[in-house]
């Protein structure tokens, strides 16, 4: 089944507020991704978050450069290996 | 330069970490000044408490903390503090703080509690402190220097020329200095330390006259780190250091006598503290060997 990929809200959890943008996508969609693999490039005012693949599977939809984010924004779809359709 | 990438990488310990503190309702700075150390840190099972609440009353400006009116003082945090330390197997516990102005010793005795709650709960456990200038107060330094931490650090943050516009009016280049100084003199068995934010807009001379400032009051270890500006609001960035020119500053630090240096884009006062203070002292008792 398809699972959506959050920018997690447990970077720095308790301290909100901050904001970025997507740099780059480094999966395509339709392209295979393993769990713990990156996924995507968030620019922060401090430094480039390199997002991890929370699941294995292929990616249906990804954020494209220049995508406002923030913690829990979705930043991508994956349709998850070894699960079945509900 | 291009900006540093940190892999966002949010293991076990990462969550145990999170539970613990949140679950005592101790700030970190980790948290609180957005480290970006924070997944290594809290991915190794390492976090620096923030005692005294996540509010500031100062106003510096390259800082992320809030800044604000603090809420009043919890007087079970230092219990909570070595709780935490206990729960998380530290065996070498960092505590910053809050600047906390509106209390008359500044925080100084809350400071004292915690350190000795941690000793006391945690045998044989090692201490690190962080804490603000206390407004020069020698009798508050002393009562957080007698509490017994093996590490005092204290940061001048900048070089002299800067340190009004980057920290808040109510610090001074001078005043950080006597902190440090009052702490060596009244302990001299107390490791002490510093740290310089760099690119700010500072000159390379100027660094080195803040290094020698800092080596004259005896400070034993200095940590030099890249200054990463939080969020359009503050301070603006004047220039990323190159690994090399860190190198460099690193190897004139260890030049002018500092037991060790920490020198690295990344370096954070508490960052791998347990490792800077083990490599000083082994740098210190061999020195004492060539005597």
């Amino acid at each position: 089944m398809e699972r959506e990929v959050i920018l997690p809200l447990e970077l720095w959890p308790r301290r909100g507020g901050w904001v970025g943008k997507v740099v780059s996508a480094l999966k395509r969609e339709g392209e295979s991704v393993r769990k713990g693999e990156p996924l995507l490039e968030v620019e922060i005012e401090k430094a480039i978050l390199v997002v991890e693949s929370p699941y294995s599977g292929v990616v249906k939809e990804i954020a494209q450069p220049g995508r406002p984010v923030k913690p829990g924004s979705p930043v991508a779809r994956v349709e998850v290996y070894g699960e079945a359709q509900a | 330069m291009e900006k540093l990438k940190l892999r966002v990488s949010l293991n076990d310990r990462y969550f145990q970490v999170l539970r613990t503190v949140s679950g005592f309702g101790i700030a970190t700075v980790c948290e609180g000044a957005l480290c970006p150390n924070i997944f290594d840190c809290w991915g190794g099972g390492v976090a620096t408490f923030m005692i005294m609440g996540d509010t500031c009353t100062r106003g510096c400006r390259f800082c992320y903390v809030k800044k604000g009116v603090p809420q009043p003082l919890d007087p079970e945090e230092p219990r909570k503090v070595a709780e935490a330390a206990r729960l998380l197997g530290l065996d070498y516990v960092t505590i910053t703080s809050v600047d906390r102005d509106d209390l008359p010793d500044g925080g100084a005795s809350h400071f004292a509690a915690t350190i000795r709650a941690v000793k006391e709960l945690n045998p044989g456990a090692l201490v690190e402190v962080l804490t603000p200038d206390f407004s020069g107060m020698r009798w508050a330094i002393e009562k957080v220097a007698y509490a017994g931490p093996e590490v005092f650090a204290h940061n001048i943050e900048t070089v002299r020329r800067l340190t009004p516009v980057a920290r808040d009016r109510r610090a001074s280049y001078e005043q950080s200095l006597e902190v440090l100084r009052y702490v060596k003199e009244l302990r001299p068995e107390i490791v002490t330390k510093s740290s310089i934010l760099l690119g700010m807009g500072e000159e390379r001379e100027e660094v080195l006259e803040a290094m020698r400032d800092l080596r004259s009051v005896g400070v034993d270890i200095l940590v030099l780190s890249q200054y990463l500006r939080p969020s359009p609001r503050h301070l603006p960035l004047a220039k990323r250091y190159s690994l090399a020119e860190f190198k460099e500053l690193e190897e004139e630090g260890l030049r002018m006598g500092f037991s060790y240096v920490v020198a690295h884009p990344l370096a954070r006062t508490s960052y791998k503290a347990k490792e800077a203070y083990f490599a000083a002292r082994k740098r210190a008792l061999e020195a004492k060997g060539r005597l």
